[in-house]
């Protein structure tokens, strides 16, 4: 076949890139199973490994979203209470938790208040 | 090679192409905590995505006559806020600064946005933790607690020629009007902020409301004087969860 060498440089690129990502997986074919029953297939649980521990860390639930329980939500973690994302400085800010002498820090959450009996007189 | 290490090398097979494509993908620039939002929109109270705001908000509450300042260290307020509203709800005022021994907190006044100064040692300071923000290109409402949706409800908005205003406001009045075929529904939020349009309005000076109403038909539409309607059941659970001071965020 005739080819110009623009066609034959890019068809053995394209051969070379098929053949790196096929080779991996053949790799993975010829190596010998283990022993033992065939359980349900989990990627994220390779056969034979125990079960990941539950996700009490946070900041592990970011690096393991394929850990469903309890953080089955990345942004949970991100809002989770125990977080502290403040650098310990203080900016300045009303009740960030750094006493600037304002007063301001520590206050105590705020009771649900009850509705007063009247009518209304808003823009409706 | 027997049967069963067949079967076991077509498994291996089968897993290791899932594993590369999904490490492709991953390329692809997917996101794990993108929301979870559908096109419909779902009941209150249902959980939803985490919210990147609403917390931590603090609340300045006074049971008594308060003055207000124009600047810290001032010796003549520029007003005097009755310890109630005129609906009788309690003082409540959202902060949004502070200098050493002053507050600078958000007024229910005209223009809206206006802020004074109240002196840290007149008033007691609460945290408030709930948040409302209304969309009104979605006409939707959500209330985050503590950083999380907790409720999204769709909602009927100012008209063209009345539109509810934009900006952070708050929560000044929680009122019951005791009746829910009342037009208000039966629980009524006054807000910080007031109408750009109307001066009054049925005896009060235009302040924008967020309530109830006796005809749910229209939320989802541009119908209103300037108030926020959402349906019965929503205003009766954001009065069992949303404290005076709450931020109202309309955007």
């Amino acid at each position: 076949m005739n080819l110009n060498p623009g066609t034959r440089t890019l068809l053995v690129a394209v051969t070379v890139a098929g053949s790196a990502l096929v080779a991996p997986a053949m790799a993975l074919a010829e190596t010998p199973a283990p022993e033992g029953p065939i359980g349900p297939v989990d990627v994220a649980n390779p056969i034979d490994e125990p079960e990941p521990e539950p996700c009490d860390d946070p900041g592990d639930c970011l690096t393991n979203p394929t850990e469903p329980e309890p953080c089955d939500d990345p942004g949970d973690c991100l809002t989770n209470p125990t977080d502290d994302p403040d650098d310990g400085g203080d900016d300045g800010d009303p009740g960030d938790g750094h006493d600037d002498g304002d007063g301001t820090d520590g206050a105590p959450p705020s009771d649900i208040d009850e509705p007063v009996p009247a009518h209304p007189t808003f823009t409706g | 090679m027997t049967t069963s290490t067949t079967t076991r090398t077509i498994v291996r097979t089968a897993i290791a192409a899932v594993a590369l494509t999904l490490a492709l993908g991953a390329c692809t620039g997917s996101d794990p905590s993108t929301p979870r939002d559908g096109p419909e929109v779902p009941p209150p109270a249902a959980l939803e995505s985490p919210a990147p705001s609403g917390t931590g908000a603090l609340v300045a509450r006074s049971s008594t006559d308060l003055a207000v300042f124009a600047r810290p260290g001032d010796a003549t307020p520029t007003q005097v806020l009755p310890a109630t509203t005129e609906f009788g709800s309690a003082r409540a005022l959202l902060i949004d600064g502070s200098d050493g021994g002053w507050l600078r907190v958000l007024l229910p006044t005209r223009p809206n946005g206006s802020t004074g100064w109240i002196r840290r040692s007149d008033v007691e300071l609460r945290r408030v933790d709930e948040a409302i923000e209304v969309d009104l290109s979605a006409r939707t409402l959500r209330l985050i607690v503590d950083g999380r949706v907790v409720v999204t409800a769709p909602v009927a908005i100012g008209t063209a020629d009345n539109p509810t205003p934009t900006g952070r406001f708050y929560v000044v009045d929680k009122l019951a009007t005791g009746d829910p075929d009342d037009t208000y529904g039966p629980i009524a939020f006054g807000l910080s902020g007031h109408s750009l349009e109307l001066g009054e309005f049925a005896g009060g000076d235009g302040q924008i409301g967020l309530h109830g109403t006796n005809d749910p038909a229209t939320i989802g539409q541009a119908v209103s004087h300037g108030c926020i309607r959402v349906r019965n059941d929503v205003i009766l659970r954001l009065a069992d969860l949303v404290p005076l001071g709450a931020p109202v965020v309309i955007g």
